[in-house]
């Protein structure tokens, strides 16, 4: 529709118009910033009524402090659960307690001590343990 | 040369989608500055992941004690000076209000965005009187249903007309496109039509209300002959 209600006409150039009106601004020549009492003055006048309508200096972002989530760091984020012998969840409980682990930190190393075992059947280590599923 | 500031006091009114949508209208034309106020990073975070030819710089400036100086260095580089503030009542949005030419304040017309709207204004308003300078404010209601308009949102309007408050007469409407240039990381103009509907319409709404604040501008300049001294905050 046109200006008046009726329907557009076909000839209206409306984006030339518009193009022109946009290019028609121009940047500010350069100009002498104004002496600095005039500044401070417009300045304070600013700060106080921005202080009695309760705008307020923001507390800094500081990068890089943002701690990540814990699941994400880790990747523990699955439950396990299994039976043990009870003097088996002591000696987890006391490791955990002398290196300041947590479980699952304790069954990855414990994990990855075992692998490196397994690599070495030869070992002593095996000397008194069975792989039939009994120990 | 305009300083162009959006401000609000509450945050999701739409204050970045609007400075980019004008900001990307009018760099077709002229060259332009977005001076992002915003702790958010609205704008680096479009152009870090993979926003480009968008037409127009964009300077970051979060702290209160050099806002008002990179918009001075803006108006003397750019023919339109666009500043994205975070929607807090921070001083550094004060004190960029101090030294625009007009203040586009947008609100959704609900009486959340509107009861902040509201402080916004005073605060311009008040502003105004301390530096004796006038400041321009409009308010844009942003996010409007294409169709069949809300009497909270028709009252809202009315409410503010009564109270001598300029509103623009076009409004953005809630379109995808709007959303989808953040989350694509394009333009507006760029937008794919099979990802996004009716981005043409989209851009028939941007261009419309570009050419109300641009029309806006040229009479406030008009109307404030002989030039005022414009006080460098």
């Amino acid at each position: 529709m046109n200006k008046a209600g009726g329907i557009r006409s076909a000839f209206d150039d409306d984006d030339s118009e518009s193009e022109e009106l946009f290019a028609s601004f121009a940047p500010q020549p350069a100009t002498e910033r104004p002496p600095a009492d005039k500044k401070d003055k417009a300045e304070k006048a600013v700060e106080r009524v921005a202080e009695t309508s309760g705008f307020r200096k923001r507390a800094k972002i500081k990068k890089g402090t943002m701690r990540r989530s814990q699941f994400y760091q880790t990747g523990r984020n699955t439950q396990i659960a299994m039976k043990g012998r009870s003097e088996d969840k002591e000696r987890i409980a006391a490791l955990c307690n002398k290196h300041e682990w947590v479980q699952g930190q304790l069954l990855q190393y414990a994990l990855d001590a075992l692998e490196e075992k397994l690599g070495d059947p030869s070992s002593p280590f095996w000397s008194d343990r069975s792989f039939e599923g009994v120990d | 040369m305009p300083v162009i500031t959006f401000f609000q006091t509450k945050g999701g009114t739409g204050k970045t989608t609007s400075a980019f949508l004008l900001a990307e209208l009018l760099g077709k034309s002229n060259s332009v500055t977005v001076v992002e106020a915003d702790q958010n990073e609205p704008f680096t975070e479009w152009l870090k992941a993979g926003g480009k030819d968008h037409g127009f710089e964009i300077v970051t400036a979060f702290e209160e004690d050099e806002i008002v100086q990179a918009i001075h260095a803006a108006t003397s580089k750019s023919a339109f000076v666009v500043v994205d503030c975070e929607g807090s009542a921070n001083l550094t949005a004060a004190r960029a209000v101090s030294v625009s030419d007009l203040v586009i304040v947008t609100s959704n017309g609900k009486p959340l965005d509107q009861r902040h709207a509201g402080k916004a204004i005073k605060y311009v308003r008040d502003v105004s009187r301390k530096l004796q300078r006038d400041i321009p404010i409009r308010v844009l209601l942003t996010m409007q249903p294409a169709v069949a308009r809300s009497r909270t949102i028709m009252q809202a309007e009315n409410d503010m007309r009564e109270h001598g408050i300029h509103v623009f007469q076009n409004q953005l409407i809630m379109r995808d496109a709007f959303a989808a240039i953040f989350g694509y990381c394009t333009t507006l103009f760029k937008l794919d039509p099979k990802k996004v509907n009716e981005p043409a319409k989209a851009y028939f709404n941007a261009k419309v209300y570009a050419v109300e604040v641009a029309k806006t501008l040229k009479k406030i300049s008009d109307d404030a002959a002989p030039e005022a001294n414009r006080e460098i905050v």
